[in-house]
């Protein structure tokens, strides 16, 4: 099974030097939002704000149907402690309109700090909690949550301003330092999900044999799932299958193909 | 080795919380509202989660003492059970947590004085002789972070002065330093559950080896204190009879008989949406893999391989000790039994009520 790590960005000079970093390219698809890839990872450009970070999941999702998804957003976030320049993945997503609360799951060692992110509406210029401000974590963590197991889902920030730092001094070129001067933290954070993509999709592969099933007879959705929950033992126990051996040259039909498959299993272990 | 924890905010303050805490200066900490908010979404991988599972510091509010399931039993009159935790610092692969949580994180509710108020209101409910049964390490190991939690200390405490109060801590844990500090006391029992050494390497993950827990327990029974074997699951193979032996033959040639309280036996079993998240979780499992039969909602081994199982450790197991201190786990009943099987099944029915 293919796997995949999405980024979510909101703004062009955010995304830019991803897309060189990892030499992304434009993909021809057919949705409201800009959308790059390579073979290992998937860019979109969403633009600010909640509702348009969840749109970007939802198409990203569309794109990479069948695949196993990680999702990180990533982009720049007022901070009312934190350094400018400094990184930080989100231990707590809080929306400021609904107060509802998110709490993505490390199951990685994070290569940078940790905080909780406030995701709020119109640009904070109070900074009056030690959290980070953002506009676009609640939306995405929200949508990508339904999309995949929260353990691969994650937003990492670098705080472009604080008390000390105004918003109004943060410029395009700004942000594109901000962004080159963490990529390496962006990069190891990437490694990670992709590793346990990796795993989940090798955990949910499914051979060349199931398709030779599928191709030769005709099975309902429960059988289907029943055989490839079969096809999976023989993998694992090391039972050799063939669809060309005499026992299975007799079945007429999915359910006794998979009755075969069935015994074929039993036996092997009885023995 | 938590490196995210997370507290609910109602315990922060409490002194418990602020000692646990203090272990682990390094993690990232995280207060929260309720913990359900973490362990109970929807979206959650086990498997993942077990990498690196978080500690979750929570209160519990009620539901402190459960009525213990059928055959949970090991003889005496009334038996309920308590968890103060949720999910272990094992991974065994027969586990029941993996297919009953959605979350590996370890839940440890920290009013311990809440339970222990209700175990005690509990046992009050029945005549002073008769022997009211608490068993710890149901939805836990009781003893695998005794060092961080105090949990078994505590309890111990909480019955020490009752006579026909009993505890059972259950573990498969070396950690026994909370026991070894204290005066042996009669109605508590240390209950190692054991697999052979060879299904205990496999299948058994980050558990003590059995040699290890042996050794607490020797050490346990030197100091005047009451040990359980649990041999549940019994995990079959084709050479069982000889991995069993020798399992039997090593703990039952080393421990002391008068000082053993009870022996309980079970062959593997699972609820079967159980069997069925652990088949999600765990596809390229040898073990998982296994063709398993399904009979009245659980998923067990064959009833032939089932029964034999029992009744060989059985009389294994009679040969070294009294048949009054071995106990039998719940006896799947199948839809229709083998004729052959119908005797020996009535026999374990018999024992079953002892």
């Amino acid at each position: 099974m293919n796997h995949s790590v999405n980024l979510i960005v909101a703004l062009k000079a955010e995304a830019q030097p991803l897309i060189e970093f990892f030499e992304l390219k434009a993909l021809p698809v057919d949705e409201t939002i800009s959308i790059f890839a390579n073979h290992e990872v998937t860019l979109a450009l969403a633009g600010m704000g909640k509702s348009a970070a969840a749109h970007a999941v939802q198409c990203v999702k569309n794109t990479n149907q069948g695949c196993v998804n990680a999702w990180l957003n990533i982009g720049i976030a007022g901070h009312g402690e934190f350094d400018v320049g400094q990184g930080f993945l989100a231990n707590r997503i809080v929306d400021q309109t609904t107060m509802k609360t998110w709490y993505p799951q490390f199951v990685f060692q994070p290569v940078c700090r940790t905080g909780t992110l406030m995701t709020v509406d119109k640009v904070e210029t109070d900074y009056s909690d030690p959290v980070g401000y953002d506009m676009e974590a609640s939306g995405f963590y929200s949508a990508a949550v339904n999309c995949s197991t929260i353990e691969l889902v994650h937003t990492y920030k670098i705080v472009s301003d604080n008390p000390r730092n105004s918003v109004a001094k943060v410029t395009r070129s700004k942000i594109d330092n901000l962004i080159k001067s963490k990529l390496s933290e962006i990069r190891c954070t990437i490694d990670s999900l992709k590793k346990l993509t990796a795993e989940v999709a090798t955990r949910n592969s499914s051979d060349e044999l199931l398709h030779q099933f599928l191709q030769r007879w005709r099975f309902s959705v429960t059988q289907q799932i029943q055989l490839k929950s079969f096809l999976c033992k023989t993998n694992v126990l090391k039972i050799d299958i063939d669809v060309e051996s005499n026992e299975f040259m007799s079945c007429r039909n999915g359910k006794s193909a998979l009755k075969v498959v069935e015994r074929t299993v039993e036996t092997h272990w009885r023995n | 080795m938590y490196r995210n924890i997370y507290v609910e905010s109602e315990v922060l303050r409490y002194h418990r919380v602020k000692e646990i805490l203090a272990r682990y200066t390094d993690a990232s900490v995280v207060t929260c509202d309720r913990y359900t908010e973490i362990f109970n979404l929807k979206s959650q991988d086990f498997r993942l989660q077990k990498k690196q599972p978080a500690l979750i510091l929570a209160r519990k509010h009620r539901g402190y003492i459960q009525q213990a399931p059928a055959g949970y039993g090991v003889g005496g009159d009334h038996n309920f059970y308590f968890s103060t935790m949720m999910n272990c610092l094992y991974d065994c692969r027969y586990c029941f947590l993996q297919g009953m949580y959605r979350s590996a994180n370890h839940v440890v509710f920290v009013n311990y004085e809440d339970f222990s108020s209700a175990l005690l209101k509990t046992a009050a409910r029945f005549e002073k002789d008769e022997q009211v049964w608490f068993f710890s390490g149901y939805d836990c190991d009781s003893l695998a972070l005794e060092p961080v939690l105090s949990m078994a200390d505590f309890f111990i405490e909480t019955v020490s002065s009752s006579q026909n109060v009993w505890l059972e801590l259950r573990t498969k844990s070396t950690q026994i330093r909370s026991l070894l500090k204290r005066t042996p006391l009669p109605n508590i029992v240390t209950a190692f559950s054991f697999t052979p050494t060879a299904i205990s390497e496999q299948i058994e993950h980050q558990v003590p080896g059995v040699e290890k827990r042996l050794a607490a327990m020797l050490r346990l029974q030197e100091q005047g204190w009451s040990v359980g074997l649990r041999f549940d699951p019994l995990i079959y193979s084709h050479n069982f009879r000889e991995q069993y032996q020798d399992l039997f033959n090593l703990l039952f040639l080393s421990l002391n008989p008068d000082l053993i309280h009870s022996i309980s036996i079970g062959v593997f079993r699972l609820p079967k949406d159980f069997y069925k998240q652990l088949e999600r979780l765990y596809p390229d499992d040898s073990f998982i893999a296994q063709p398993f039969n399904s009979r009245n909602g659980q998923v067990s081994y064959p009833l032939n391989i089932e029964l034999e199982m029992k009744s060989w450790c059985y009389k294994q197991i009679q040969e070294h000790i009294e048949k009054n201190k071995i106990f039998f786990a719940e006896i799947s009943v199948p839809d229709s039994i083998p004729a052959t099987s119908i005797s020996l099944k009535s026999e374990l029915d018999v024992r079953n009520v002892n």
